[in-house]
């Protein structure tokens, strides 16, 4: 399983921004940068499903972005098949612009509005080069491998329900033949009942297909059920990785033990005097964890 | 039952229908002028002159015994013509300038374009109006071996003075797309920042774009009526709204009120059909993708 | 169930839109009770109507909503078609409620300890001295610190958590009977969540006050709720103590749900989840609404509304419940 050479490699990642103050302050900027992402050093195996757990601020957004290339990072390079992506020319950068594709959390605004189901899958064909007829073979193979009926190509996103839209974002990753898809709190926005089968599905290409996934979610629980692996990301650093059943059993990192706390535990949390539901106080300025968290969640602001 | 129901919903309530009809019958007014007019609006007759309403002119004469019925509905060619034309020029450009000034987002350019319209919108439009017609002179230009007529460079103004509105608005709904999950699915197509922007961005900037133009239609009408009123605009004896005023102010007095009253009416009744249009197409847009389920249950 | 006088009595509660010239309910008889005191959960997901009873309770409906049929008892007085001036001394006053988004629910322009203030002001005859001690009573009771320096600050200024429990000082600033909490940490981090969730129940011991908890997070509701109301397309499907409802459910959509919801603990593999799609609202319903995807169902779920099915303090729509 181990490759000699690593799938897909993040090399101490940086992304900052720059507080814009006043004029004056543009030029003596130095104290003024935030880190979104601080460094950040990752090895996905081909063919793994990477879980990437945080909250909000902790910079995994940003990161998921780095990762597809939508954003450039500050500093540190991304590793693909042994090649730093920043030595590709031009035809290499193109291919990789489709081998890593995003599924994207707010499915309200992940659809063009105006396209149909099937012209927003046809155009997504039209940009690797495939039209016609064999484009509209691909676009029936791609409603089925998601589940989703034909007859909703020709409907609007507004007349599909937010799990339906999420499928239909997940074909149209996959039209581009990703080796990556990386999915942005895909399931946040739907109800528990539901949010199943679209973990399921992201599961169910993994093994078929075997598209890497990197999952990106602020629940620990649902990383823990499909993930072969999770890291905890925390004010732009990964602090924790590992197996999830090392991770949620035996965590290293405080924060990580934080997290596992605050998870709410049904009837067993009943019992209360056990973990942070407790306190019920604002956490203490003086613990570093909290001033990270703090300064991530400004970070976010930008 | 539905099927009024949509069509009324078409142009965002009994309102705006109402609107529309109104505009309807410009534009057929407008097309149609020399098939409508009972008589013709330049026909001169000093025995007629300063008739009151009666069976034979039903809007009366004017002081040159032109029958005013055909100059109102003659006229509403001359306002159509320079508002619409207006309008277009507007839009082409001010559209084109907003999505330019979006594609080059980050950099000094982007900024010298806004600072630009800002300062340009920053004047009062009427003052511009007026300014740019008393710069430029009303009679036809001479430019080269083209000649430019009065009412081709009033409506040329008018549309220039058009587009730092409609480039902000395009250029502020074309950020705000730009932001969306959607485009950024496009990127990772590899698909290149300008396709983008044609095709995905644009046709999500348009409602507010739509909304605008109907409004500043009304605004054309009324500019070119003031505009003509100061006599700065189409001249004489080409009927328009305006100048029909403008020669009636002499007889305000006097008691000859269907020489302003009916060239009056038909720019208020115009302008009111155009805003109501204008108000009920932006709510037919503004909630278009919400529907009532949205609510949290 | 409680055999003192309910403090709340929602009694057969119809709320509907009209969609295209026709009423199209939401919520189709719903019936729960808070008894003072009481800490009641409302879980259901999207399309429930959990959120529309909620807010139907204190008028706050959307536009385009109407109560069309049923009671809303508070203290034995029907809220239903009270005149606003009446309804207004309600809100706020006897009845307040905490919101998910805290940053919507505030004034930005305006101090939190203004907001207060102006709240506690307009409720009660209070002097502006003692009115200030109790703001900042409240902000330390919500688990503000430094709460007269933070009194000052803006809602912008503070982070999500702090503003929920800012916005729960105001909820509670007039010593309400009950306290309305739609969602309050649905927007909130996990930590943070744990946090507010602990404020909340230490607040209500404190003060006395009866709660109705709204949430689709069934792990929160077992946490601090005493009793929990199940609501499937619009209607309680069942209800009863919250170790009842977590242990030993007895309808088929309660299991199912519970099966869903993801746990540390479990085992990795395909998440348990439910097939299809709740009913779109306003759809004409024959037979049980949770038949189509039941595991359960058996031929007359499809064809007839299930009847109630009752014993001592559980009650559960079901033709297989018995």
């Amino acid at each position: 399983m181990a490759e000699a050479e690593p799938f897909f490699e993040l090399r101490d990642i940086r992304k900052d921004y720059l507080l814009r103050r006043g004029l004056l302050q543009r030029f003596t900027d130095s104290a003024r940068r935030v880190s979104a992402v601080d460094g950040v050093t990752l090895a996905i195996e081909r063919g793994a499903i990477f879980g990437l757990v945080g909250e909000s601020g902790c910079g995994k957004s940003t990161l998921a972005q780095v990762i597809v290339r939508l954003i450039e990072p500050t500093s540190g390079s991304i590793v693909y098949q042994g090649r730093d992506v920043a030595s590709f020319d031009a035809a290499e950068r193109r291919a990789f612009r489709h081998a890593v594709q995003m599924v994207f959390q707010d499915t309200g605004t992940s659809l063009n509005p105006r396209k149909r189901i099937r012209v927003a899958l046809g155009e997504a064909l039209k940009a690797r080069g495939v039209a016609g007829a064999e484009a509209d073979l691909e676009i029936a193979a791609l409603m089925d491998q998601v589940g989703l009926d034909a007859v909703m190509l020709g409907r609007y996103p507004h007349e599909l329900s937010g799990g339906q839209r999420q499928r239909v974002g997940i074909a149209r990753a996959l039209a581009m033949r990703p080796e990556i898809l990386v999915a942005d709190e895909p399931v946040s926005a739907l109800d528990v009942s539901l949010q199943g089968q679209i973990v399921n599905l992201l599961r169910d290409l993994n093994e078929r297909l075997g598209v890497t996934i990197v999952l990106i979610s602020h629940d620990l629980a649902v990383v823990a059920r499909i993930c072969t692996e999770i890291g905890v990301m925390n004010a732009g650093r990964i602090v924790e990785r590992g197996a999830p059943s090392e991770v949620l059993s035996r965590p290293k990192d405080p924060y990580t033990q934080t997290l596992l706390d605050s998870v709410p535990r049904g009837l067993a949390g009943r019992k209360r005097g056990s973990g942070a539901a407790a306190a019920g106080w604002e956490p203490q300025a003086a613990e570093p964890d909290a001033e990270r968290r703090r300064s991530a969640s400004i970070a976010q602001e930008f | 039952m539905n099927r009024v129901r949509r069509f009324v919903g078409a142009f965002g309530g009994p309102a705006g229908l109402a609107g529309a009809c109104i505009v309807a019958a410009l534009l057929l007014a407008a097309v149609f002028a020399p098939l409508i007019a009972p008589y013709d609006p330049l026909a001169v007759s000093i025995l007629d002159k300063l008739l009151p309403p009666d069976d034979v002119f039903l809007l009366g004469t004017d002081q040159s015994g032109r029958d005013i019925l055909s100059r109102v509905i003659w006229g509403a060619r001359a306002s159509l013509t320079v508002s619409g034309s207006a309008v277009v020029i507007g839009v082409i450009c001010g559209v084109s300038i907003g999505m330019f000034a979006t594609y080059v987002r980050g950099g000094w350019l982007e900024q010298a374009i806004m600072r630009v319209l800002e300062a340009v919108s920053a004047i009062p439009l009427l003052i511009w109006a007026i300014a740019l017609v008393g710069i430029f002179g009303v009679r036809d230009a001479e430019i080269g071996p083209f000649t430019v007529s009065s009412e081709f460079k009033l409506l040329a103004l008018l549309g220039l003075l058009y587009i730092p509105t409609l480039a902000r608005l395009t250029y502020i709904s074309a950020l705000g797309e730009a932001k969306q999950s959607y485009v950024a699915a496009r990127r990772l197509q590899g698909v290149g920042e300008f396709r983008i922007l044609f095709s995905d961005v644009l046709p999500n900037c348009l409602s507010p774009v739509i909304v605008q133009a109907t409004l500043l239609l009304a605004i054309g009408i009324i500019v070119e009526a003031a505009v003509s009123f100061v006599g700065l605009g189409i001249q004489p004896p080409t009927p328009s709204w305006g100048n029909m005023l403008a020669s009636a102010r002499t007889y305000l007095i006097s008691g000859e009120w269907w020489l302003s009253v009916f060239p009056g009416a038909a720019i208020s009744l115009t302008v009111i059909g155009f805003n109501l249009l204008g108000d009920g197409l932006r709510d037919r847009f503004d909630p278009r993708h919400s529907t009532s389920m949205s609510y949290a249950t | 169930m409680t055999q003192a006088k309910p403090l709340l009595h929602v009694d057969g509660l119809h709320i509907g839109f009209k969609i295209g010239g026709e009423w199209r309910d939401v919520v189709r008889g719903v019936n729960l009770r808070v008894a003072p005191g009481e800490v009641v959960g409302l879980v259901g997901e999207s399309g429930s109507g959990k959120s529309l009873t909620a807010l139907s309770v204190l008028q706050l409906l959307p536009r385009g909503a109407r109560i069309r049929d049923g009671r809303i008892d508070f203290e034995g007085e029907d809220l239903v078609g009270l005149s606003r001036r009446a309804m207004n001394e309600r809100r706020g006053r006897d009845i307040a409620m905490i919101f998910q988004d805290p940053l919507t629910a505030l004034n930005p322009v305006i101090p939190i300890g203004r907001q207060i203030y102006d709240s506690m002001r307009t409720h009660q005859s209070i002097g502006h001295k003692a009115a200030l001690d109790r703001i900042e009573q409240l902000l330390d009771m919500v688990g503000i610190r430094h709460p007269r320096e933070r009194m000052r600050a803006y809602p912008h200024e503070l982070s999500g958590g702090m503003r929920q429990r800012v916005m729960t000082a105001l909820a509670v600033s007039s010593n309400p009977k009950l306290l309305i909490a739609d969602e309050p940490t649905t927007a909130l981090d996990v930590t943070v969540q744990a946090q507010v969730i602990g404020m909340l129940d230490r607040i209500r011991r404190e003060l006395g006050l009866a709660v109705l908890f709204i949430s689709h997070n069934l792990d929160l509701i077992a946490e601090i709720c005493d009793r929990v109301y199940v609501m499937y397309a619009g209607k309680v499907v069942e209800s009863s103590r919250v170790e009842t409802v977590f242990m030993a459910p007895r309808h088929p959509y309660t299991r199912q749900l519970l099966r869903c919801v993801p746990r540390l603990d479990g085992e990795p593999g395909p998440m348990p989840t439910i097939p299809g799609l709740p009913p779109r609202i306003g759809e004409g319903l024959v037979g049980c609404p949770f038949a189509p995807r039941c595991e359960e169902a058996q031929a007359r779920c499809h064809t007839s509304a299930p009847p109630i099915w009752r014993s001592p303090g559980h009650v559960a729509v079901c033709w297989e419940a018995a």
